[in-house]
């Protein structure tokens, strides 16, 4: 773009400090292109969240102390930097060493039974309760005297002592 | 001294059982003094385990190494006061203990009930002192006993197990007097851990009075509202225990455990919850039967259920049937206390449905518009989330056996199939105050719905809308709307109108009666009406610790990072924005002379200013070789600022930490705090004046027109 | 004290009442289930650890190993059949493993000759550090990881280090829970070999 009233001199050492950023910038950009594919602990802690140690119980992965739990931390990192998925990692921990290293089992063979019981319960509950409040508002009551005749004196004891409850 | 204290918990054991067959003939035969002579039994069974613990503490405290017991949980470096509550740091003290207090219940129910209620006395003492027998038969020894004829009978696993109960008494003497105990496991030594247990254990064994009354109640027919009368306060104190020992537990588990929770959804956290469950239905439900005759069958069959799911849950615990963190070390209770829950449970259903027509309703249900039916609700609701519970904790045992197969199931199970059941709880919290006994006339339910719900649609509506609270209902970190957490805000905020609402028409109520200052009539109002209004704020509390646990469940933002010294992290909190932490230095800090405690300290800066100086540590427990990480807090209304130290080297130049910040978890003990003091109140008793001065009807009013 | 007496014509006028059939059944229908779950608990608690099948005959197992000239070939109990083998549970974070990984070695250098094949099993480990654990104690028997955790549950180990003693025709002779020691190995294979 020509300003013609620019010395020669200048447009060559404009032009050289330009290029040596762009090489500048293109380090930058590719070290930390770098530094990204380097997963975080965060990241790590993210797919060991879903994880149970396998040796002390009822604790996940990424809060665990142990050895064996640093050492699958440390594995959980190399596939995260490999570009593996957090499922891809998850179906590897389970095939490598088990089901029963995730958090809930998969949904396949015996274990579909962990979620069809509380749906059949659901289903149970909801019957129980219509026909429940059917048959509660068709009964016929009882009188009241017929429970507690022997009581009597006992109760008028009791309902000073005590004090029956009033509205 | 360990002798005296054995024979003490032995004769103890003689007496229990004397006290429950003399009870059982008496009420039998008819015989008046057979049943004294039970009642004595019990209280002198009360004395005599008061003086085996007493005498169990004077071991610990002398470091009495030669009883296995004290060598087990106690060791030279532990302080007095942690050498006390080892009593309950291992299974055959915390037994001892819990058998102690389950006799001075049984001592004083005697005592509370000989004057009134005599009819339920023989049965009341037979439930509770063949409870109590069988407790002290596990650490008596006795049991032992068994081991001959089972390996004559070729059982040799089943005899080595009762072989090895004879360690499990409180006083067993070792044959050599060891140079030093082990000591406690770590973890309880914290104020928290010593609190929690005998908390709950509180709560536990209470539930075994209002048990005990509704087997009299069954067994001598006399099945109206009166076994329910006589123990509701006992249900409230017990239920209140519970509770606290609940709340304790996650109050404990969430600042020293260090991970940042304060439930795990483990096998023994659910075997407290599991009554608890079943406990809160059976309170609520029995209000219906005082009021309206119903639900007769399902209050019996309620706490039925809350008394074996209380003996179920200490089988879970010392079972080691399904492993836990929590877990005692496996013995031979498990099987003792699967026979003993099993035979309590038939027992008592059994007798339930040949006593099934002595329980028959004595009302109708007029409308599904009334309270009758949210309460039907209410039971059903409660039921269901502790099946839930109790299939996810038993899942591991029937998978393992039954398809060959380990699995484990962890918190997402339990959060999405439990969440929603507790949200639906929530709601019912919110309408049941205003539903009318027997049928809602649509007005009048419109009536007393409308304001709370313009509320609850106002407060959905702004967080929606509002630009400026976005970020308290979208999930950190995403541009992702929680529909489902905005519209449970709009549930609490209905729910807290509706409590409200409930105040502050009593308030106006009153002061138009008695011209009263509006701070006197609230007084005034809460004191007369303690049950109703002591429920209300147990509600106000509950929808404090819902908030709570929206908060912390949804919002909660977590980062860990390795940091150099003068390194600094940033996390960034939902509500209030960022937070830089920077590590300024490390420490070996004072502690008892058995552990080692490290320190990091952390400046925490908001916008350049800084606001606080926070330090993490970590304690090495060099007997035990046993860490625990303490987390450093900082607490404010909106959030907890949550870190602690993870891990270190090279003497400290670096550390790697891990920040939390857990947005509203403070409503979570502020409402616990509420529904501690809500229950206060409900269960407070009637002044001696209050009660003369009430003028009461033969009958409580039935079947009439409700209100 | 009167215990009341069943109050009369109680079943009579009452509509929508449960007849005493049916509550018959609902309360065969509660027992049955809790009799369920306890039948279930019961064989829960039973103790169903490895030294229960001394005397039994060993589950088949299959492993391919990862270590040194075994790199990449597969094992299994019923390819060995015939064969003395010893099976050996192990962890790279395993303390006690420790101390018998050069007494099991030598072991399996002197008896190699004679048809004994030591089989080593890596649970719950990745497969760097345990290949770090099988260099540091220079162990060349086959070695390989615990695909699935499959051989430990199939063995009902409860920790490591196990070892189990399988004979020519497969029975497991012994089940050794925590480390051995040399003189206890050596007449175990001994003794084992003799019995042909």
């Amino acid at each position: 773009m020509g300003h013609n009233n620019r010395r020669p001199a200048q447009g060559v050492l404009l032009r050289a400090c330009s290029g040596l950023l762009l090489v500048t910038l293109a380090m930058l950009v590719t070290v930390s292109l770098a530094r990204s594919q380097e997963p975080s602990a965060d990241d790590v802690n993210r797919v060991a969240k879903q994880l149970s140690c396998p040796t002390c119980t009822g604790i996940n992965v990424a809060d665990c102390p142990t050895e064996t739990c640093a050492q699958w931390r440390a594995k959980i990192g190399e596939l995260l930097a490999e570009g593996k998925t957090d499922q891809e990692i998850l179906d590897y921990f389970a095939a490598r060493y088990g089901d029963h290293v995730l958090q809930v089992p998969p949904t396949r063979g015996f274990f579909v039974t962990v979620w069809l019981v509380p749906i059949v319960g659901l289903i149970v509950g909801i019957t129980a309760f219509l026909y429940l409040a059917r048959r509660w508002s068709r009964r016929v009551p009882l009188p009241s005297a017929d429970n507690e005749p022997i009581v009597d004196e006992y109760l008028q004891r009791v309902e000073k002592d005590l004090g029956a409850w009033k509205q | 001294m360990a002798d005296l204290g054995y024979a003490a918990l032995l004769l103890a054991l003689v007496l229990a059982v004397y006290a429950s067959v003399a009870a059982a003939t008496g009420e039998r035969r008819r015989a008046a003094e057979l049943v004294l002579s039970a009642r004595n039994a019990a209280l002198a069974v009360a004395a005599l385990l008061t003086i085996a613990v007493a005498i169990e503490i004077y071991l610990l405290l002398s470091g009495d190494f030669r009883t296995f017991y004290v060598a087990q949980v106690t060791n030279r470096a532990m302080p007095d006061f942690f050498k006390v509550t080892a009593l309950w740091g291992s299974q055959a003290g915390s037994l001892l203990f819990w058998a102690w207090l389950m006799s001075l219940f049984g001592a004083a129910v005697v005592l509370g009930h000989w004057g009134r209620m005599r009819v339920f006395v023989p049965t009341v003492i037979v439930v509770t002192q063949i409870t109590l027998a069988f407790f002290v038969s596990l650490i008596s020894g006795v049991w032992a006993l068994l081991a001959y004829p089972l390996q004559l009978l070729g059982q040799s696993t089943a005899a080595q197990m009762m072989a090895e109960m004879e360690t499990l008494n409180p006083f067993y003497q070792l044959g050599f007097t060891p140079n030093d105990g082990t000591g406690l496991n770590p973890l309880l030594r914290h104020w928290g851990m010593i609190i929690h247990p005998p908390v709950l254990y509180l709560g536990f064994v209470g539930f075994v009075v209002p048990f005990a009354f509704a087997i009299a109640a069954l067994v001598t027919r006399q099945t109206g509202d009166l076994w329910i009368r006589v123990t509701r306060r006992w249900t409230l104190v017990a239920w209140l225990f519970l509770s606290m020992g609940l709340l304790l537990g996650m109050w404990w588990a969430y600042g020293v455990l260090g991970w940042g929770g304060y439930w795990a959804w483990d096998p023994v956290e659910n075997a407290a919850l599991m009554p608890w469950l079943t406990g809160t239905a059976f309170l609520h439900s029995v209000m219906i039967q005082e009021k309206r005759g119903m639900f007769k069958v399902w209050n019996m069959a309620l706490i039925i259920i809350t008394y074996g799911l209380v003996i179920f849950g200490t089988f879970i615990t010392r079972s080691g049937v399904v492993s836990s963190v929590h877990s005692f070390a496996q013995s031979g209770v498990g099987p003792l206390f699967l026979i003993f829950v099993a035979v309590t449970f038939i027992y008592s259903v059994v007798l339930l449905f040949d006593r099934l027509d002595s329980l028959r309703s004595e009302s109708v249900l007029d409308s599904m518009f009334s309270r009758e039916a949210i309460f039907l609700l209410n039971n059903l609701l409660f039921l269901a989330v502790f099946f839930v519970t109790f299939w996810g904790t038993l899942f591991p045992v029937v998978s393992e056996l039954l398809a060959g197969q380990k699995a484990i199931v962890g918190p997402p199970f339990f959060n999405q199939v439990a969440g929603p059941l507790f949200a639906a709880l929530v709601v019912l919290m919110g309408i049941a105050p205003l539903m009318p006994w027997r049928r809602a006339s649509r007005e009048r339910l419109l009536r007393m719905v409308v304001w709370p719900a313009v509320g609850g649609i106002a407060v959905t509506g702004l967080l929606l809308l509002v630009p400026g609270l976005r970020q308290f209902t979208v999930l950190p970190g995403t541009q992702l709307r929680l529909v489902p957490v905005t519209l449970f805000y709009g549930l609490l905020t209905f729910v807290v109108a509706t409590i409200g609402l409930e105040f502050w028409r009593g308030v106006r109520t009153r002061r138009r009666a008695t011209g009263e200052g509006s701070l006197a009539a609230l007084v005034a109002l809460i004191s007369h009406n303690r049950r109703r209004y002591g429920g209300y704020l147990i509600h106000l509390g509950v929808v404090l610790i819902a908030l709570g646990v929206v908060g912390t469940s949804f919002f909660k933002v977590e980062t860990q990072r390795n940091l150099a010294r003068g390194e600094s992290l940033t996390i960034v909190s939902p509500l209030t924005g960022a937070y830089t932490l920077t590590y300024l230095s490390f420490s070996t800090l004072p502690a008892p002379d058995d552990v080692r405690r490290t320190g990091a300290s952390l400046m925490v800066q908001r916008d350049g200013q800084t606001i606080d100086l926070i330090q993490p540590s970590h304690d090495f427990y060099m007997t035990q070789g046993q860490a625990m990480t303490i987390p450093a807090m900082r607490h404010t209304l909106a959030e907890d600022l949550y870190v602690i130290l993870a891990g270190w080297e090279d003497g400290g130049a670096s550390a790697t930490f891990k920040a939390f910040v857990e947005p509203l978890v403070n409503w979570l003990w502020i409402g616990g705090l509420v529904f501690i003091v809500g229950t206060g109140i409900a269960a407070w008793p009637r002044r001696a004046d209050e009660r003369a001065s009430l003028v009461e009807p033969a009958m409580p009013v039935r079947a009439a027109a409700g209100q | 004290m009167e215990a009341v007496t069943e109050h009369s014509s109680s079943a009579a006028h009452f509509e929508g009442t449960t007849p005493r059939r049916r509550r018959f059944v609902w309360l065969i229908i509660i027992l049955l289930l809790v009799g369920a779950l306890v039948a279930l608990l019961a064989i829960g608690l039973q103790p169903r650890t490895s030294l229960l099948l001394q005397g039994k005959e060993a589950p088949d197992f299959h492993l391919t190993a990862f270590n040194g000239q075994f790199d990449g070939q597969s094992f299994s109990l019923s390819a060995l059949r015939g064969k003395i083998v010893v099976l050996n549970m192990w962890a790279s974070w395993c303390v006690e493993c420790e101390k018998e990984a050069v007494v099991l070695e030598r072991a399996w250098q002197d008896h190699r000759a004679r048809g004994v094949w030591f089989i080593g099993v890596d649970y719950l480990d990745t497969d760097t550090a345990g290949l770090e654990y099988l260099r540091q104690y220079g162990i060349t028997y086959p070695n390989g990881p615990d695909i699935g955790s499959q051989i430990y549950q199939a063995y009902r180990c409860t920790g490591v280090p196990e070892t189990f003693f399988i004979d020519r025709q497969g029975v497991v002779q012994h089940v050794q829970v925590g480390p051995i020691g040399q003189s206890q190995l050596y007449g175990l294979l001994d003794r084992l070999l003799a019995a042909d």
